[in-house]
């Protein structure tokens, strides 16, 4: 697992990360989400050892990370600028990575190369933006580490390469109980693929959650009733907005479905559904529960 | 244990990375193994018909290719191996690897110094390596002094590089860093040595003697410019002894303090500095002393040398050019005006560190002044070897020893005679006092290094004035030691190169047998008047001797003349013999050039010891080219012609020596059968003689700016 506790990491007078907390569980892909400059970067460079943290601790099953091999060897970052070697191909940048990771695997890059058609003797100089990513991820994912880091991991891929990656990325937490953690500023891009998601902004985490929970446990419901009623019909459920046009209200609920639905029906509306929300949404409304604009907050996903 | 600085795999990956500029590099330096190929082949072939070999190679001239790929390569393969640290993405993902900075320092660093030590390898093995198979003379011991220096370099080169790399952001500033870490803490005390020279109150202080701070022994990488400071101060500090074990050792520790350091700025090197020029706030502080400090030093400079302050106008402007400088790397390396102003208080390090150089070189002075030197605390006494300063050969990696047998072998002897110490005590009184009584030393004494052991204290070196007396007493009672008077008289041991230089090495060997007899038979004064003094010239014909002594090199040269009457004739007859019809030749060439007009034939003809004739010089007299110079100077033609028909002669005592060149310019410098110094003894009437000796000097009216002068 990794931890965070009071998290700070700062650039000069700019604070990147203040008193930041989080728990990263095993066996699950993590995503974080913000807009540019909410920490995301920073957040996984402290995870990887990369930056040493200028206040709290981060850790690894208790063990902290900066400058210590033993659980760097656990660890692998794609970070968002990649790099390799001048003039290396895929074959000579594997020699690198097996040269300080112990599990390196050669049949699983040689696997993975034939997966993605990459020919693993051409200068990576030639590869065009998103080969260059499916190197990173192919030399990555050969290191069979126990943590994956993914800094804008789907930057620069096209649709089918995404999905090529997303798969792999299940198998590997699933076969090998590997944790991902995986930083977007799209929310679209990690709904389908996270297990959990936190919400990154001016360098603290302002909401996490299980991905599952939180589209169950936060739903859109429409209802209607013959007679002049106001919110306080629905006295009882956890509104977290309430909007009503002629005799049809919208309510986003946070509770069980179940519950709820029988607690309205029981009001015998003339017209009662239960809609999903989309994640996007979920956050609308959970930021705005929060207090936080949300549009102000994934500035990158409203534009 | 070294798990804990070591990690193979990352040790195998830098050392693979390096392996193009490595492989290349080496090749480069093998170059110039080709070039002494070429030059030792060349001498092998011109064996025949001349000496071939007539020098052993000096520690400079072995260290000078060595020395520069110790440089270029030490900073290059170190950028090459630490570069990832100026960019962000490659510092992310070298941050990020399982390898603790200690390991990925340590394991860099000796991948770097492995290429090295491969290119220096290769190089030393196939130089010494031609040397053995040409038989050519070569100091072994010497060579693998100047090899374990050079390893001793590249890990000080390296480990200044890298300290570098790990305070600085930007490949430009890597570089100022390296230049600044790997010079300046030595051009600023060569700097202060020079301070103390200036202000000595005579010249009897040694000054790169005084400490091992002052002498550019002990740091042989970090002296390129010291002939620059000694030019300014007149005190030679461009020697540089590369058999010195202590300042091996010394060099060895300075360098791997500075490897310890890099490592320290390393761990404490951050990902994020990437692409900053300098993180480091010491770092830019020394940068910003070092812009500004120089103004203030040329002020200090001037103070001491006029021994006054000049006026105040000078000092302000030269303490505002420091202050302006100073200030403006502030700004322009930080761009912050705020950063600038906060610097400013501490320009007041700059004026202490001047401070300290004003007074500094007084207070050494008066250090030194203090020593006792009386007759009562003396030991004994060392002849110095301040006289064995190769500038030239560090400057011009010439092929160039000027140590005789006797110095090399007498270096190390310790002569406490009580008289000998009397003599010593008295000089150093009248040297260090005389100078403030009269000004100046008579003109007749006679200066000598010497290096006085002490019964209390350390050892001190310095430039002693005795009188003529003086200097005879001590060199006679020198002669009572027997292994110095050994030194001083015998013909020198071991492995031996000797050459005459026209005659090839089967001549020589009989040459060489026959003067050994004859000098063995001499009295020791007439064997030290052979080669004491003994500068070129050219009636007596010199035979000279080279060969090594441990590390040391040394070379004789031995007059032949009436003292060795069998050597000397030998030696013409062989010579008259090679060159008589060649040099017959040469003058019926030059004769034709004088009766038909300008061609492209050049010559000079050196008559005797003090007279030629050669075309530089008539054609700077005499320009007018359209006559022949038989119509213009028919005297001079008269001169060659006197010389083409006199017969060869191998009488030494009544013959005369000319030495003939004669080249072609141009298109005829591709004519065969030209040659030149080949030396013949001819036959010359009384008559012919002073005619010849007349028609010179009348003809340059200037007698004494034609005498070929060879010291």
């Amino acid at each position: 697992m990794i931890t965070a506790n009071h998290l700070t990491k700062k650039f000069d007078s700019f604070t990147a990360l203040n008193e930041l907390n989080c728990k990263i569980p095993e066996g699950c892909i993590y995503g974080m989400v913000g807009s540019n400059g909410a920490g995301k970067s920073t957040l996984l460079r402290l995870i990887s050892g990369i930056y040493k943290a200028d206040g709290g601790s981060i850790e690894i099953d208790g063990k902290d990370v900066y400058n210590d091999p033993e659980v760097k060897k656990r660890l692998v970052f794609v970070p968002d600028e990649l790099y390799f070697l001048p003039r290396s191909n895929m074959n000579r940048m594997s020699k690198l990575y097996s040269s300080v990771y112990e599990n390196f695997s050669f049949d699983k890059f040689r696997k993975l190369t034939e997966t993605f058609k990459l020919d693993p003797n051409a200068n990576i100089a030639t590869f065009s933006k998103g080969m260059r990513r499916q190197a990173a991820t192919i030399l990555a994912l050969s290191c069979n580490a126990d943590y994956i880091l993914f800094d804008e991991t789907f930057d620069g891929l096209d649709p089918v390469m995404r999905n090529l990656v997303k798969n792999l990325l299940y198998n590997d937490v699933m076969e090998r109980n590997a944790t991902a953690v995986i930083t977007s500023h799209s929310l679209r891009e990690l709904e389908d693929t996270c297990d959990q998601l936190s919400l990154l902004h001016k360098g603290g985490i302002i909401f996490e959650s299980d991905i599952g929970n939180l589209k169950t446990s936060l739903f859109k419901v429409q209802a209607a009733f013959p007679d002049e009623y106001d919110r306080s019909r629905f006295e009882g459920v956890e509104m977290l907005s309430f909007s009503k046009h002629g005799s049809v209200s919208s309510l986003i609920v946070r509770g069980d479905r179940d519950e709820t639905a029988a607690r309205i029906k029981a009001l015998h509306p003339i017209l009662f559904e239960i809609l999903p929300l989309s994640l996007e949404e979920v956050f609308v409304y959970e930021m705005d529960a929060l207090g936080y604009e949300f549009s102000e907050v994934l500035k990158q996903e409203v534009e | 244990m070294m798990k804990r600085f070591i990690h193979k795999g990352y040790f195998t990956e830098i050392f693979r990375q390096l392996r193009v500029a490595g492989i290349v590099s080496s090749i480069l330096l093998m170059l110039v193994n080709l070039t002494t190929f070429i030059s030792l082949a060349t001498m092998k072939a011109a064996n025949a018909y001349s000496s071939g070999f007539n020098a052993i190679p000096a520690g400079a001239t072995l260290a000078s290719p060595m020395k520069i790929f110790v440089y270029v390569m030490g900073i290059e393969l170190t950028f090459l191996a630490f570069g990832w640290m100026n960019k962000r993405s490659s510092s992310d993902f070298y941050h990020a690897v399982p390898v603790t900075r200690t390991q990925m320092y340590w394991s860099t660093f000796l991948a770097i110094l492995a290429w090295m030590f491969i290119g220096l390898t290769a190089y030393a093995a196939v130089h010494a390596l031609l040397y053995m198979v040409f038989g050519a003379p070569f100091n072994y011991l010497l060579f693998l002094c100047v090899f374990v220096n050079m390893l001793i370099g590249a890990v000080e080169v390296s480990a200044a590089s890298a300290i570098a790399c790990a305070i600085s952001g930007t490949r430009f500033v890597n570089l100022c860093a390296t230049i600044v870490i790997l010079f300046a803490p030595r051009f600023m005390l060569t700097v202060l040595s020079g301070f103390v020279d200036i202000v000595a109150p005579d010249d009897t202080l040694c000054v790169n003697t005084l400490s091992i701070l002052f002498d550019p022994s002990y740091n042989i990488f970090a002296v390129p410019y010291s002939s620059l400071i000694a030019s300014l101060s007149s005190i030679g500090l461009a020697y540089v002894d590369y058999a010195n074990g202590w300042a091996m050792l010394y060099c060895f520790a300075y360098s791997c303090i500075l490897a310890v350091l890099g490592s320290l700025a390393f761990n404490k090197r951050r990902s994020e500095a990437a692409g900053i020029p300098t993180t480091n706030k010491l770092f830019q502080g020394v940068i910003r002393t070092a812009v500004g400090l120089p103004f203030l030093l040329v002020l200090v400079y001037i103070i001491l040398d006029y021994g006054e302050i000049p006026s105040i106008l000078s000092l302000v402007i030269f303490i505002l050019l420091a202050f302006v400088g100073y200030c403006l790397y502030e700004l322009i390396s930080t761009k912050s005006i705020k950063k600038t102003a906060k610097a400013m208080p501490l320009f007041s390090i700059c004026i202490g560190i001047a401070a300290l150089y004003l007074f500094l070189p007084y207070l050494i002075n008066i250090a030194e002044r203090n020593i006792n030197v009386s007759e009562q605390n003396i030991k004994g006494y060392r002849l110095a070897d301040s006289d064995r300063e190769d500038v030239i050969a560090e400057l011009l990696s010439s092929y160039i020893d000027n140590d005789s047998y006797s110095s090399v072998r007498s270096k190390n002897i310790e002569f406490n005679d009580p008289e000998s110490i009397k003599i010593i005590a008295a000089a150093y009184e009248r040297s260090t006092t005389r100078y403030k009584e009269d000004g100046n030393m008579n003109p007749g004494d006679r200066q000598m290094s010497v290096r006085i052991n002490r019964k209390h204290g350390r050892d001190i070196t310095r430039n002693l004035y005795f009188t003529d007396a003086e200097y005879t007493l001590l060199d006679q009672l020198r002669t009572r030691n027997a292994e110095y008077a050994d030194a001083l008289y015998s013909f020198p041991k071991g492995r031996l190169y000797c050459y005459c230089g026209e005659l090839g090495a089967a001549e020589m060997k009989e040459v060489t047998e026959l003067f050994r007899e004859e000098y063995e038979s001499l009295s020791n004064y007439d064997r030290v008047d052979l080669w004491r003094n003994n500068g070129y010239d050219f009636e007596s014909l010199s035979m000279n001797v080279i060969g090594c002594l441990g590390a040391d090199n040394f070379f004789n040269r031995y007059k032949l003349g009436e003292k060795t009457p069998r050597t000397y004739r030998r030696y013409v007859e062989l010579i008259n013999e090679k060159n008589g019809e060649k040099v017959k030749e040469g003058l019926k060439t030059i004769m034709g050039w004088m009766e038909n007009g300008d061609t492209d034939i050049m010559f000079d003809v050196l008559i005797g010891a003090e007279r030629s004739i050669d075309r530089w010089s008539l054609d700077s007299y005499y320009s007018d080219r359209t006559k022949p110079l038989k119509d213009t100077l028919p005297d001079v033609y008269r001169i060659v012609e006197i010389l083409y028909s006199a017969q060869l002669t191998a009488d030494t005592s009544n013959g005369t020596l000319i030495k003939v060149s004669c080249y072609g310019r141009g298109a005829q410098s591709l004519m065969e059968n030209l040659f030149s110094d080949c030396s013949i003894m001819l036959d010359i009437s009384e008559s012919d003689r002073e005619f010849i000796e007349e028609t010179i000097d009348s003809l340059y009216n200037k007698p004494d700016d034609v005498i070929w002068d060879y010291e």
